[in-house]
């Protein structure tokens, strides 16, 4: 295990300390839930007088979900800390740091939830096995919107130092983005009405146009004339265009050769300035009914690892991580890294054959 | 790599939506890398704080390295790293100072945390060997609208006059959006101005007529927009209910009068207050100070009252991370503490405060 600096800024409580060989050298903590900024560059002050301040080989950082302003205070000192000293940056699940604790210093004898207040009356939350593994998305909800199945309730936790270190092995627990779960609190102008249809070739002007403003890696025209030459058979795709001018704002589709056989999400694409309209939603029900009218069993789909928005859509709707394909997506910016693929899956309940 | 007479210091703004890292090497300006979430805003109309704060995040990193790689310096060879502690949006001062702080407590390096307004009015003395004069400052921005005695840049700055309502950049941004520009108004409008007749409608200057001596030393140097907006507002309502949808012609007039009536109240107090304090400087800084129409009659104005004119180039009148490291590099040089740790930001600074502790 590699010493480690570690930070935590997600909950009220300033986290920071220094993990050597899976056990804390230093450790300190300052709570005040407007105050992450002085009190993390007060810490950090204090572990400058350890010795192993100047061996640090790893900055872990604890990535949420949490209020945004603090989380946002140990994600960006962490970043830059390890630019300065030339060391990885791994950010972690900080609501798993709380789960894996518990289990292991309290023996949980069932699964558990464990929550944080994510202010306005709502909770973060997520549902851990007895060992600590986690086993839904971290997902935010109006407390009384929850069904904690009379199961135990962490609430009072804060995210474990050394956990946070451990959670880095678990590829389950590593994003390299922030959780915030939540929309910012912008007013869009209001949308005109829309109608949605099935994709057809003379759509696909506007589509490739789509695609390549969304996209480092974008579909070509073959690309697409190839899906929609599936439809009706093996494929089903569908845009979403404004009633009164036609213009097309996102289309998705979905791989669904029926028989008993599973589907696959090819995709959902929604044009950047229309986000957070309930459009992707809306294509995503489509994309479900045409699944379950198949009498598919299982949808499966990959989205980037990074896509936080997209993850958490996909788990309100039902799905659940259940592999990570690692450097699958090239050309991913900022970095120009590869980036990594979340396989997820929803079943759908109907019977194989 | 630098040294106390000549530090290379980085410096990273982020106190609206733009995110900016600089590099100076004691006065020069060896890098000035800016990412703009404006994009983002222009379908909310105008800056929502979240969305900035989260695109700072995103943003930081990549123009850290863009930075030194055009400086060509490592992060090793810095001396300091400065960053905009206020006045600000507190989301996204809180990025930036937290990013900073990481950097500095990685190298093991000295924080400056420095004020935004006075780093605004710094970034006239990079690339010059002359000493700073004592100059009077107008600064003007989407935030910010101010006439500053600048004794000493680092550390002796005062307020004579500030806006009692809308910044002067917030008005041209609203009378942007009167005309139908679209966001950010105020580039827009200033290319409109430049094909309409500045003397077409004569837009009420605020604050240039007294009742008495006590009414005129309360107002000499403060400003006032909304009633310049409501009648440009109110012009517009008659022209269309008498003439309908205005002209391209009719929209040209109106923008370029009401860019008259703001820069000649900008220029006029700005030069009386370099005359009633005796200086002979005069700096035009801010965002707004990127606008075209107030550049030329800066010129003007300030060569006929027998006043040295300093305007510093379009690209760093907006916000920017070379106007922090500018500061940063001079509070070193004039022997400043740097910041302690604990550095915390302050959205509602007042531009006296020019360095945190």
């Amino acid at each position: 295990m590699k010493t480690s600096l570690v930070i935590d800024t997600s909950t009220p409580r300033t986290i920071a300390a220094i993990i050597e060989q899976g056990f804390v050298t230093w450790s300190g903590f300052h709570d005040g839930a407007t105050s992450h900024g002085e009190a993390l560059g007060k810490l950090i002050e204090e572990a400058k007088n350890e010795s192993v301040f100047n061996s640090i080989e790893q900055v872990v950082v604890g990535m949420g979900p949490g209020p945004f302003t603090g989380l946002r205070v140990g994600i960006a000192f962490a970043r830059t800390f390890a630019m300065a000293r030339e060391i990885p940056c791994i950010g972690v699940v900080s609501l798993d740091a709380i789960g894996g604790a518990a289990s292991t210093l309290a023996e949980m004898a069932s699964d558990f939830y464990v929550i944080t207040d994510a202010r306005r009356k709502e909770i973060y939350w997520a549902k851990y096995q007895k060992n600590g593994e986690r086993i839904s998305e971290p997902a935010v909800a109006k407390r009384e919107e929850v069904d904690f199945e009379s199961l135990p309730v962490i609430e009072f936790g804060f995210p474990d130092p050394l956990t946070l270190v451990k959670l880095t092995m678990h590829s389950n627990s590593v994003r390299t983005q922030p959780l915030y779960l939540r929309k910012p609190d912008a007013v869009l102008p209001k949308l005109a009405e829309l109608k949605y249809r099935a994709m057809t070739n003379f759509d696909l002007g506007a589509v490739l146009e789509i695609e390549k403003q969304l996209f480092p890696d974008p579909w070509n025209l073959s690309q697409f004339k190839e899906e929609l030459a599936g439809v009706p058979k093996t494929r089903s795709y569908f845009v979403a265009e404004v009633a009164a001018t036609q213009k097309i704002l996102a289309f998705a589709g979905l791989f669904c050769p029926g028989g008993g056989a599973d589907a696959d999400i090819q995709t959902i694409s929604v044009s950047a300035q229309y986000q957070g309209n309930g459009i992707g939603q809306a294509l995503l029900d489509l994309l479900i009914n045409a699944a379950i009218e198949r009498s598919a069993p299982t949808i499966f789909l990959e989205v980037r690892s990074e896509n936080e928005q997209a993850r958490a859509l996909y788990a309100k709707n039902g799905f659940t991580q259940i592999s990570v394909r690692k450097n699958y997506y090239q050309n991913v910016r900022p970095h120009n890294k590869r980036s990594d693929a979340i396989i997820m899956q929803k079943l759908l309940g109907a019977s194989h054959g | 790599m630098g040294n106390s007479s000549a530090p290379l210091v980085l410096g990273i703004e982020s106190s609206c939506d733009e995110t900016g890292v600089g590099i100076v090497l004691g006065r020069k300006l060896l890098a000035n890398e800016i990412a703009s979430s404006v994009a983002e805003h222009a379908r909310f109309g105008g800056v929502v704080p979240e969305v900035a704060a989260r695109a700072h995040v995103d943003a930081i990193l990549p123009a850290i390295e863009r930075a030194l790689a055009t400086a060509k310096v490592k992060l090793t060879d810095l001396d300091a790293i400065a960053v905009t502690a206020g006045p600000g949006l507190a989301g996204a001062l809180l990025v930036g100072a937290s990013a900073a702080n990481g950097l500095a407590a990685g190298l093991g390096i000295p924080l400056y945390g420095v004020n935004h307004l006075a780093a605004h009015v710094a970034v006239e003395y990079l690339d010059s060997d002359q000493v700073i004069p004592p100059t009077i400052a107008l600064l003007v921005s989407g935030g910010h609208t101010s006439i500053l005695k600048v004794d000493e840049v680092t550390d002796a700055v005062t307020v004579m006059g500030a806006t009692m309502d809308d910044a002067a950049g917030e008005a041209f941004d609203k009378i942007a959006r009167l005309l139908g520009l679209p966001f950010p108004g105020g580039p827009e409008l200033d290319r409109l101005a430049t094909t309409g007749n500045l003397n077409a409608i004569n837009f009420p200057r605020a604050m240039t007529l007294f009742t008495d001596e006590g009414d005129r030393a309360n107002k000499e140097f403060s400003f006032s927009f909304s009633g310049l907006k409501s009648a440009v507002a109110r012009h517009i309502e008659l022209a269309v209910k008498k003439d309908g949808p205005l002209s391209q012609n009719a929209r040209a007039d109106i923008a370029a009068s009401f860019q008259e009536a703001v820069v000649d109240v900008l220029l006029s107090k700005a030069v009386l207050a370099a005359k009633r304090e005796g200086l002979e400087h005069l700096l035009v800084a801010g965002g707004v100070a990127a606008n075209s129409r107030l550049r030329a009659l800066a010129i003007e104005r300030s060569t006929a009252a027998g006043l040295k004119l300093a305007i510093p180039s379009p690209g760093l009148c907006t916000d920017n991370g070379a106007m922090v490291a500018a500061l940063g590099s001079l509070a070193i040089q004039a022997g400043r503490p740097a910041s302690a740790a604990g550095l915390a930001v302050d959205p509602g600074a007042a531009v006296e405060q020019v360095l945190f502790a």
